[in-house]
């Protein structure tokens, strides 16, 4: 019962927040709502027992990620004028439809045919430990490839950014 | 050993002078004439080696050079009698040339080039007849002509020589096809392009089938094209005449001793296949009489010296043609040693007269010249009596050897004896006119050259001097046999060969007239005939020009006109390749490049690259340029893929 | 739970992010519609780690966030060059590649 309740819940308000971030116009607002979202995620990773993971969607996710595009936004000092979109043609309504009805499609068919049965909730004593042990072993040569990425995303992005002289 | 030197040296001269480029003229001259002379240093106990006991000669392999399947050349190298005398002209003769040339081009700034050209030459020509497969000799064959070319066209700035250089590199080239098809029948039929092997395998014989006679006498013909294009004969002598543009010790070593003797060399070398091949030799004798004659009766009227003693090599190399034709390959050898010396004295002789006279080649300008170039006169009489046959000097022994075996040739001999015959006495004639003009009668040259008229270097009459010797003495080595018997000597050269050219036993019947023993009186009576009538040619021309032209002459010119007019023109030779060879080829790579390369190709092209900028154009009209746009395609397009997967 | 359920609300979430993509002008909605796709993607890894009771999933979104963040940086540095360079950020008058 009380599972129900969580899922529900945060399922609800996962959706609510998901379609604020595409619908506000004040970029600010929009980085609130993802915000929102990314913490109900980390919560349904954890109502699964995936610790680590819920960990790292918080600390990763929504205090990097999100706090750089907050800060981006306020580096931009975008005027409202800028922010207002254009009304919507009448090919994008077109386009909407076909892509919620093809989604729709999608997802029915697909989930159709998915074996039935329930997420058994193996809330393990230590995730994080478990999912140390794998990492480091199994996929240690990608682990250090992705420091890597993340070095030269770094140097990127500097070079990117940086005042031209 | 020895042999490795002998290449090496000429090689390192012309690599030295070739690429250091000296600037000082003496230093580039020691450098050649060290690299001939050494060369021929080294080749003199090589050649002693041969004689007696080192009879069989050796082969010497340098490197394996191309293994491909079943082919295997290496490039080997052969020391035999045959090799060891051309090495010793070649060496030899090559080295007077050498330093004679030094004092010929000393009005030149720099001759490094010039000596590194010559120096090549000589190791080409080194490689042409120590070959011991018919692709080693090719190399050489070919590196000769490179070098003719680069050589003819010396002076190239002048735009007549280069033209020279090119004609006689794209005729020789003529003759290369041919030779290069001989080599290919060659390795076909046998497998292999060594000449030892081939002499192996053809020596082993009993008797022949008549596939393996026609394909011998396809090869044989197929080569001898080459050696018509290399040695000059009908129908591919037109490049010698011009090739006279060159400085004259080109034309002396080049021209006259050792480039143009590489056809006769090489039918030699490969008598063991013409041997066996009688048709072929039909032919290139007839061919070489034909020749023979031809080119001496043009050299009768015409008054550049060069070109004289140019027609009168074509005419000399057809007699040794000829002797190949009629089996006297050792007569021919014996011709080609007597004739390198006495060309060779002849041309660095008119080499003299024409530095004497600040480089004008033109008989009707010079006479006289005896008391201002007594030495040059000297060794020149003797070169000139040397090739008219008088009876005791060297051309007198060899020329009379191959009449008379073209004259005991069966059946039809004594055509070719007369062809021989009527073109010895053109050759007294036409000689001892060039001698008369140049040095007898009044002096016709103007006062500002009689007036620097004077002897020649010492670095340029010594060789001459030593090439006069030869010219008189080198001839009795050859005594025919029933001379000898008279004579108490004995004929050196034909056993001398003989060790290396012989008849294969397959030939045995063809050529068993060879050992026929015939009456002595039928020898003394042809040689006196030739004799009698050769100088009888000689004083007729010394009575008509020894005080130079006359108006006598003028009126017999204008009596023949028609006559003398053909002679003069060379039977317009030239002009009739021109008209049918060359024009056409010209008209052909003119339509060729006008019409198929600018207009097909370079339209199609065109036309293809136009319809390309069309359909991008057209399509182009979807790049919008919005990302956004694309951005909108893409993910309809995706789920539009994941759509059709799933229904 | 069902793993539906959690498979139709990942489908929900990437749906938001598609049309966010397709259809806001602002660059900076844009990549906040990349971010949502991608952790639709990362909750059905998740889902399905746990329903399949394999911990690899989750190492797999170990990696998506490492390299989310990674793309988020440098797009984020792309678009303040742009807004530098053009004065704008509405994807329209990014017309570069046009022709």
């Amino acid at each position: 019962m009380s599972d129900q309740l969580v899922f529900w819940g945060l399922a609800g308000f996962i959706t609510l927040s998901s379609v604020a971030v595409v619908t506000v116009r004040n970029p600010v607002t929009a980085a609130v709502a993802l915000v929102i979202n990314l913490f109900l995620l980390a919560g349904v990773y954890a109502f699964q027992g995936a610790d680590f993971v819920a960990a790292i969607q918080i600390i990763v996710y929504t205090g990097a990620i999100v706090v750089l595009f907050l800060f981006v936004i306020m580096i931009l000092n975008l005027d409202p004028e800028h922010l207002r979109s254009p009304r919507p043609r009448i090919w994008e309504h077109l386009v909407l439809g076909v892509v919620i009805a093809g989604f729709a499609y999608i997802g029915y068919r697909f989930l159709d045919s998915l074996d039935v049965g329930k997420v058994a909730s193996n809330r393990l004593p230590d995730n994080t430990y478990d999912v140390a042990m794998i990492l480091f072993s199994n996929y240690l040569w990608p682990f250090e490839i992705v420091s890597i990425l993340i070095l030269l995303a770094i140097v990127g992005s500097v070079a990117i950014a940086k005042k031209p002289k | 050993m020895l042999i490795w030197l002998v290449l090496l040296f000429p090689l390192v001269g012309a690599v030295w002078n070739g690429l250091l480029l000296p600037r000082h003229k003496l230093l580039s001259h020691s450098i050649a004439v060290a690299g001939v002379g050494l060369s021929f240093l080294a080749a003199l106990p090589l050649f002693v080696s041969l004689l007696g006991e080192g009879a069989a000669g050796s082969v010497h392999l340098a490197f394996s050079w191309i293994q491909a399947g079943d082919l295997d050349i290496g490039m080997e190298f052969v020391v035999d009698r045959l090799s060891g005398v051309m090495l010793l002209i070649v060496t030899g003769i090559g080295s007077l040339i050498h330093i004679y040339a030094g004092g010929y081009m000393n009005e030149e700034k720099t001759t490094a080039r010039f000596f590194s050209y010559l120096n090549l030459f000589i190791f080409m020509m080194l490689l042409l007849v120590l070959g011991n497969n018919m692709l080693v000799m090719f190399i050489g064959w070919e590196g000769v002509g490179l070098c003719s070319y680069l050589l003819i066209g010396y002076w190239y700035t002048h735009k007549p020589n280069a033209v020279a250089g090119m004609k006689a590199f794209v005729v020789n080239r003529i003759g290369d096809f041919g030779f290069l098809i001989g080599i290919f029948l060659t390795y076909k039929m046998f497998g292999t392009l060594s000449f030892s092997q081939l002499h192996e395998v053809l020596a082993g014989q009993e008797s022949l089938s008549p596939a393996l006679t026609s394909g011998l006498t396809a090869i044989g013909i197929c080569l001898f094209i080459g050696a018509c294009g290399k040695s000059a004969q009908l129908p591919l002598y037109v490049w010698l005449p011009d090739a006279m543009a060159g400085p004259t010790p080109v034309s002396a070593l080049i021209h006259a001793a050792t480039m143009v003797t590489a056809g006769i060399y090489m039918m030699t070398r490969l008598h063991f296949i013409y041997y066996l091949a009688p048709s072929a030799l039909m032919l290139v004798a007839f061919v070489g009489g034909a020749t023979a004659l031809f080119a001496a009766t043009i050299a009768l009227v015409q008054n550049d010296i060069k070109k004289v003693l140019a027609y009168s090599t074509v005419s000399q190399l057809g007699y040794m043609v000829l002797a190949c034709g009629v089996g006297a390959f050792d007569a021919g050898v014996f011709h080609l040693l007597t004739h390198a010396c006495f060309k060779a004295l002849l041309f660095l002789g008119a080499g003299s007269v024409i530095v004497a006279l600040h480089h004008k080649q033109d008989m009707q300008e010079m006479g006289g010249l005896k008391k201002y170039l007594p030495i040059t006169h000297a060794v020149f009489l003797v070169a000139v009596l040397a090739i008219i046959g008088f009876p005791g000097l060297s051309g007198f022994f060899s020329k009379d050897e191959i009449l008379w075996r073209a004259f005991s040739f069966p059946g039809v001999g004594w055509v070719l004896w007369l062809m021989g015959l009527f073109a010895a006495m053109c050759t007294a004639f036409y000689m001892v006119r060039l001698l008369c003009l140049t040095f007898y009668g009044k002096n016709r040259s103007d006062e500002h050259t009689r007036h620097h008229l004077h002897e020649t270097s010492s670095v340029m009459w010594a060789p001459l001097v030593v090439l006069a010797f030869l010219s008189i003495f080198i001839g009795y080595l050859g005594i025919p046999p029933f001379l000898a018997e008279a004579f108490h000597g004995s004929n050196l050269f034909s056993p001398f060969l003989s060790s290396v050219i012989q008849v294969p036993p397959a030939g045995e019947v063809y050529w068993s007239f060879l050992h026929e023993h015939h009456s002595e009186a039928l020898e003394w009576s042809l040689m006196g005939a030739s004799t009698l009538l050769a100088l009888g040619s000689a004083s007729f021309a010394f009575i008509l020009y020894r005080n130079g032209p006359t108006p006598f002459l003028q009126e017999r010119k204008e009596a023949f006109a028609s006559v003398y007019r053909t002679l003069y023109n060379k039977y317009w030779v030239d002009e009739l390749y021109d008209r049918i060879i060359v024009r056409p080829l010209k008209e052909m790579s003119e339509f060729l490049w006008r019409v198929v390369d600018l207009g097909i190709i370079n339209g199609g092209l065109n036309v293809l690259g136009q319809s390309l900028m069309f359909l991008s154009g057209v399509t182009s009209f979807q790049m919008t340029g919005s990302l956004h746009r694309y951005a909108v395609v893409f993910i309809l397009g995706l789920m539009g893929l994941v759509v059709l997967v799933i229904v | 739970m069902p793993i539906e359920y959690y498979f139709s609300l990942a489908l929900v979430m990437f749906l938001c992010g598609v049309c966010g993509v397709l259809f806001r002008r602002n660059i900076l909605f844009v990549l906040m519609s990349i971010e949502l796709m991608l952790n639709a993607v990362n909750l059905v890894f998740v889902s399905g780690s746990t329903f399949l009771k394999n911990l690899d999933g989750q190492i797999m979104v170990f990696f998506v966030i490492t390299v989310a963040a990674c793309e988020a940086a440098v797009g984020l540095a792309m678009v303040i060059a742009l807004f530098r360079r053009y004065g704008t950020i509405k994807s329209e008058f990014f017309r570069i590649l046009r022709g």
